[in-house]
């Protein structure tokens, strides 16, 4: 999970960025739409369809387009569904980590200090675990739940959030038109709103953007462990170990959920990438 | 340097606390251990034999207290699995994964900074498309799924490396490729803009100007940004790896301490947890330590604050 | 491309095929096979001409061993290790029969003591000689309070062992102690007096009087034991250097098996059965195991469940013959009744409920419920094989005779709390005799409740039960535990539903190696052939 070390070079890419909110919007909308653009439903059994092909290899049929998983369930729909897992987790993880994250570090920057020594010392704390390995110690110890699964990593990203917050915000703090508006008596949480709060965003969100591939990397990392959300719900992650006791048979159960996490996370690297240049 | 080096110290010894407190939280809240810890056929009152020899009982102040105690005289506890002191069998997990890591750190520094160097002075040729493309893609895959195609692949298929456990050197070649994936691509994408970047700056027209060779140039300014970001970055990575390492070593049955631990949890064996968060925290925070010395050496320009 | 040199030891010592093919031979020209299982007396072959054991085992299991110590262990997986190193008073052969073992014989002297005969010429890895002073030790150690043994309480009734003579204990118990051989047969394994005197930590290191001897183990990475000098009474091993290894994923241990890393794997996943049948150089062994899978009914919680025909009505309900078809694809076989085959208490003569839906309604109307009730099916996840698609299968399987379930699937510990604390309405579940009659029979027995027990009240069963275990004449125990069964089929506290399959693959080129039912690996005269 990486911070921006240093802006990029001017380059003009602005496909990358229509590129990546185009991957992610098209998820989204697979995952809003998939109850209704699913052909099956993702728990639908069919034994005796166990482990069929996809349509184009011998033996499969466009009925199960992607193939059938050993309980006989289609490929396809259960991506779709899965498809919604991976984005509710990727966008309110990001959205709750970011939020939280934000408002603590402009608090710490505006408001300076005892505020500021607590949050800052929060912050190096929580510097110091390393985060994916924490999201893991906890969901094994919790139990699965999504909802668990969104606050555990938005509780474990925040802090990259709240040290720009932060540091921009304290930068911003003595700038003219900050002092001007102060000078002319508007009230403290005005000034934040209005003026101090647009302008350290674009930064938070080239954050939240990166952040996000990180996030469902590691979405995907704890489902594959078993550690994410509650079957009969799909998880990319888990299709993906689910598929592994025949993976040689049936490599279509591997390869089809890797893929879509691989296209989702590219969306999103896109998409950060993107909102990079733009600036 | 000192006051910096003392400041950072007592930093850690914050840290260790709390996660120390976080690790027992965890393990408690998450319900009775007994019932992990011994077999459904076991009877009542051996349960309850059990639950106190291993201090069970207590109230979970209490628990935590003795353990202070103890791990202040550098015994973490006994494993209630293994019945060995924790901290022993951590540190002989440790050499496996640290291994890994290092292989890892070593392949992506070997690899991605000299493409990265590479790159960035043929930014734009079709060379540079190419390997971006593939960068890009690097840093966008599943580590889990990588390692899953990879024994299918060249375990499986191809019968040439071996699928899992660590009998000989040759047993690393997959786990690091898998780790090593992500962190090259992102070094070598890394470099690559740093590369750039110095390219476009000022000094460097006026060195050309004077007639210094390009060479030169590029070598000592671009190969030192460079340094600085894979450093940085590279420390960051840190968690990543011990985080990756985790799904790696269950993927390929490395005898590690991520395995270790995730057994450890499953089985809620509290002080082995305990004592792989310990001695990992400990590990990152010393590894930040050196990567906030070395970023001070390197660019003096860096004025170190309280939130680096 | 066949890759030579799998057979390669932990310290990548290399074998190859052209050893192997001599070795080979110079056993078949001995021609000396000893069979280790049953109760023919076992004959040592004179040394001199005894062959030399060859080649290096590897063996994966999904799991480790849980620790050196034998008496702590308590996973299949760690027991078939100790198994290796230390020997008992009595084992098992694959049927499950009590064979003699460390123990030549043993009877009844009185309803307070049992004589046992102990073995000759047994001597430890470090060369103490077995002896009675040995089992008294071990007795002693197993019992004692301040060590985390979970089934110390097998042996509650033993009072203390007396050592008559080198070759001959006798155990004096509190009132009849009809099972001892059964526990012995299963827990208690000797141990030096290098060990019970605590001059050595069984924790580091195994000293025992088995046919291999503890080289070393690194946790979760290997465990290596080597033949023992010291020929073992059973038959000298066969294999000079054994390797176990831990790997937690089913298709890595796969993987393994085909690429011939390892000979012999556990546990298979059935999903994977065709594709070993396909491969060539593997054979895969499907066993029934001892364990019932059930769903247990809550009488205490759900008061429908008090009245035996609602019960009958959910067994007629419950359509287990499609059920191991589709869910459990065929990997299962049917229990007729609350013990399987290999269970003492087993009746052949039972016919497993038929599938008859209309008669369980008729069953629930003359209960008193023709409108039918509402209940929650709870369910393990992973920890069974298929158990939440068990579980959602028969809850819908309930739902159309008219009792409406609906499924709630719970982590490990949740889950047992709740079966300890009797408050599931009904739960899928999976019911392990080891020692095959008291361990099962407790949980119907309403004076003792055993830790499945949920309200079931037979009188008559009470009394078989706490009767049973003082006979001491087997055979009228077993007419005891048929009588149970009946009973216990007839008033079905239970569902009842298959044994599982047990599935382990190997190369073909492992031979002399049977699996137990239990799910335990004894190695037996295994060997590379």
């Amino acid at each position: 999970m990486i911070t921006p070390a240093r802006p990029r070079p001017r380059r003009r890419r602005p496909g990358q960025f229509h590129a990546g909110l185009g991957i992610v919007c098209g998820v989204l909308l697979i995952a809003v739409l998939a109850p209704h653009l699913s052909p099956h439903g993702y728990a639908d059994q069919d034994l005796l369809r166990s482990l069929q092909p996809p349509a184009w290899v011998k033996g499969g049929d466009w009925v199960y387009p992607l193939g059938t998983d050993r309980l006989g369930r289609d490929l396809l729909s259960r991506l779709m569904h899965g498809a919604r897992v991976s984005i509710a987790v990727a966008l309110l993880s990001v959205g709750l980590g970011g939020g939280l994250g934000t408002v603590l570090g402009l608090s710490a920057g505006y408001f300076g200090r005892w505020l500021d020594r607590i949050i800052s010392r929060l912050i190096d704390v929580q510097l110091s675990f390393p985060p994916v390995f924490i999201a893991i110690a906890v969901m094994a110890a919790l139990g699965q739940s999504l909802i668990k699964l969104i606050v555990v990593l938005a509780l474990v990203t925040w802090v990259q959030y709240a040290r720009i917050a932060r540091a921009n915000t304290m930068s911003m703090r003595e700038r003219e038109f900050v002092l001007a508006a102060r000078a002319l008596g508007a009230d403290e949480s005005r000034v934040l709103l209005r003026h101090v709060l647009p302008s350290i965003l674009p930064p938070l969100l080239v954050v939240a953007a990166i952040n996000m591939s990180s996030v469902i990397l590691a979405e995907a990392a704890l489902s594959f462990l078993g550690l994410g959300i509650q079957p009969p719900t799909p998880a990319w992650g888990s299709m993906v170990s689910e598929g592994r006791s025949v993976q040689s048979l049936a490599w279509w159960n591997t390869v089809f959920p890797g893929m879509a996490i691989a296209i989702l996370v590219i969306g999103a690297n896109l998409l950060g990438d993107g909102l990079q240049r733009e600036r | 340097m000192g006051r910096f080096l003392v400041q950072r110290l007592v930093h850690l010894v914050w840290v260790l606390l709390a996660v120390s407190i976080f690790v027992f939280l965890l393990i408690h809240l998450s319900g009775d251990p007994i019932h992990l810890l011994t077999p459904l056929d076991a009877k009542p009152e051996d349960v309850e034999r059990v639950r106190r020899l291993y201090g069970l009982d207590q109230p979970i102040p209490v628990q935590y207290l003795r353990f202070l105690r103890n791990a202040l005289r550098g015994d973490l506890g006994e494993s209630f699995r293994y019945q060995r002191p924790a901290f022993e069998l951590v540190m002989q997990r440790l050499p496996a994964t640290a291994l890994l890591a290092l292989v890892t750190l070593g392949l992506t520094i070997v690899v991605g900074i000299p493409v990265g160097l590479w790159l960035g002075a043929r930014a734009g040729h079709a060379a540079d498309w190419v390997i971006s493309l593939v960068t890009f893609v690097f840093i966008s895959l599943p580590s889990f799924w990588l390692g899953v195609l990879l024994i299918l692949l060249f375990a499986d298929r191809l019968r040439v490396l071996p699928a899992s456990g660590f009998e000989s050197p040759v047993y690393l070649v997959l786990p690091c490729l898998t780790l090593s994936v992500y962190t090259t691509g992102l070094i070598t994408r890394l470099v690559r803009a740093d590369v750039l970047e110095v390219l476009r700056q000022d000094f460097i027209r006026t060195a050309r100007a004077k007639g210094v060779g390009e060479r030169m140039v590029l070598a000592r300014h671009a190969l030192r940004n460079a340094l600085i970001s894979t450093v940085t970055v590279l420390g960051l990575q840190l968690g990543n790896l011990l985080g990756g390492s985790v799904v790696v070593e269950s993927v390929f049955a490395w005898p590690g301490v991520g395995w270790l631990m995730l057994q450890g949890i499953q089985t809620r064996d509290l002080p082995l947890v305990r004592a792989v968060v310990l001695v990992v925290g400990s590990v990152f925070v010393l590894i930040n330590l050196v990567v906030d010395v070395l970023y001070l050496y390197l660019d003096p320009r860096i004025r170190y604050d309280h939130t680096r | 491309m066949k890759r030579q040199g799998h057979d390669r030891d932990a310290n990548g010592y290399r074998y190859t095929r052209r050893d192997l093919l001599q070795r080979t031979a110079a056993l078949a020209a001995t021609g000396v096979v000893l069979d280790r299982w049953g109760a023919r007396a076992l004959v040592l072959a004179a040394p001199g001409d005894r062959p030399q054991p060859v080649g290096n085992l590897l063996i994966v299991q999904g799991v480790d061993a849980e620790s050196l110590d034998p008496h702590v262990t308590t996973s299949g997986a760690s027991k078939g290790m100790m198994w290796a190193i230390y020997d008992k008073l009595m084992e098992r052969s694959p049927e499950m029969k009590i064979i003699p073992w460390l123990a030549t014989s043993w009877r009844v002297l009185n309803d307070t003591t049992w004589e046992l005969k102990l073995r000759d010429n047994v001597f430890f890895h470090n060369g103490e000689k077995f002896g009675a002073e040995h089992v008294r030790d071990t007795i002693a150690r197993f019992k004692h309070p301040g060590l985390r043994n979970v089934y110390a309480g097998q042996l509650r009734p033993v009072r203390d062992v007396e050592v008559v003579n080198p070759l001959t204990v006798r155990v004096h118990t509190e009132g009849p102690f009809a099972l001892l051989a059964e526990v012995l047969s299963i827990y208690c394994e000797i141990l030096p007096k290098a060990i019970t005197g605590g001059e050595v930590d069984p924790t580091r290191r195994a000293i025992g009087t088995g046919p291999y001897r503890f080289v070393e183990w690194n946790p979760g990475s290997r465990m290596v034991l080597d033949f023992a000098e010291r020929p073992h009474f059973s038959g000298q091993p066969k294999v000079r250097r054994l390797v176990w290894r831990p790997v937690p994923e089913a298709a890595t241990r796969l993987v393994e098996l085909k690429t011939g890393a390892a000979h012999l794997i556990t546990p298979v996943d059935p999903i994977q059965i065709p594709e070993l049948e396909a491969t060539k150089n593997v054979d895969v062994i499907a066993f029934r195991q001892l364990s019932s899978q059930i769903v247990v009914l809550n009488s205490l919680k759900v008061r429908q469940f008090q009245d035996a025909r609602v019960r009958q009505a959910l067994n007629h309900a419950t359509d287990v013959d499609t059920l191991i078809r589709t869910v459990m694809r065929g990997a299962a076989y049917r229990l007729n009744s609350a013990f399987g085959p290999g269970i003492p208490g087993h009746d052949e003569g039972l016919r497993p409920y038929a599938y008859e839906p209309d008669r369980a309604r008729q069953l629930l109307s003359e209960a008193g419920f023709r409108d039918g009730f509402d209940v929650t099916l709870f369910s393990p996840e992973g920890r069974y094989l298929n158990d939440r698609l068990a579980s959602e299968a028969i809850a819908a399987m309930w739902t159309r005779v008219g009792v409406r379930t609906r499924v709630q699937v719970m982590d490990w510990s949740p889950f047992v709390q709740g079966v300890l604390g009797k408050t599931h309405d009904a739960f899928f579940f999976q019911q392990v005799g080891v020692l095959l009659d008291a361990t099962v029979s407790i949980n119907f027995d309403s004076d003792r409740k055993g830790a499945a027990w949920q309200g079931y009240h037979n009188e008559e069963a009470n009394r078989l039960i706490q009767d049973a275990i003082k006979t001491l004449d087997a055979t009228r125990r077993n007419d005891m535990y048929k009588r149970l069964n009946q009973i216990v089929y007839r008033e079905s506290p239970w569902v009842f539903l298959w044994n599982q399959q047990g599935v382990y693959a190997k190369q073909k080129r492992v031979k002399g190696w049977t699996p137990h039912v239990d799910g335990i690996i004894r190695l037996g005269d295994i060997n590379l052939g």
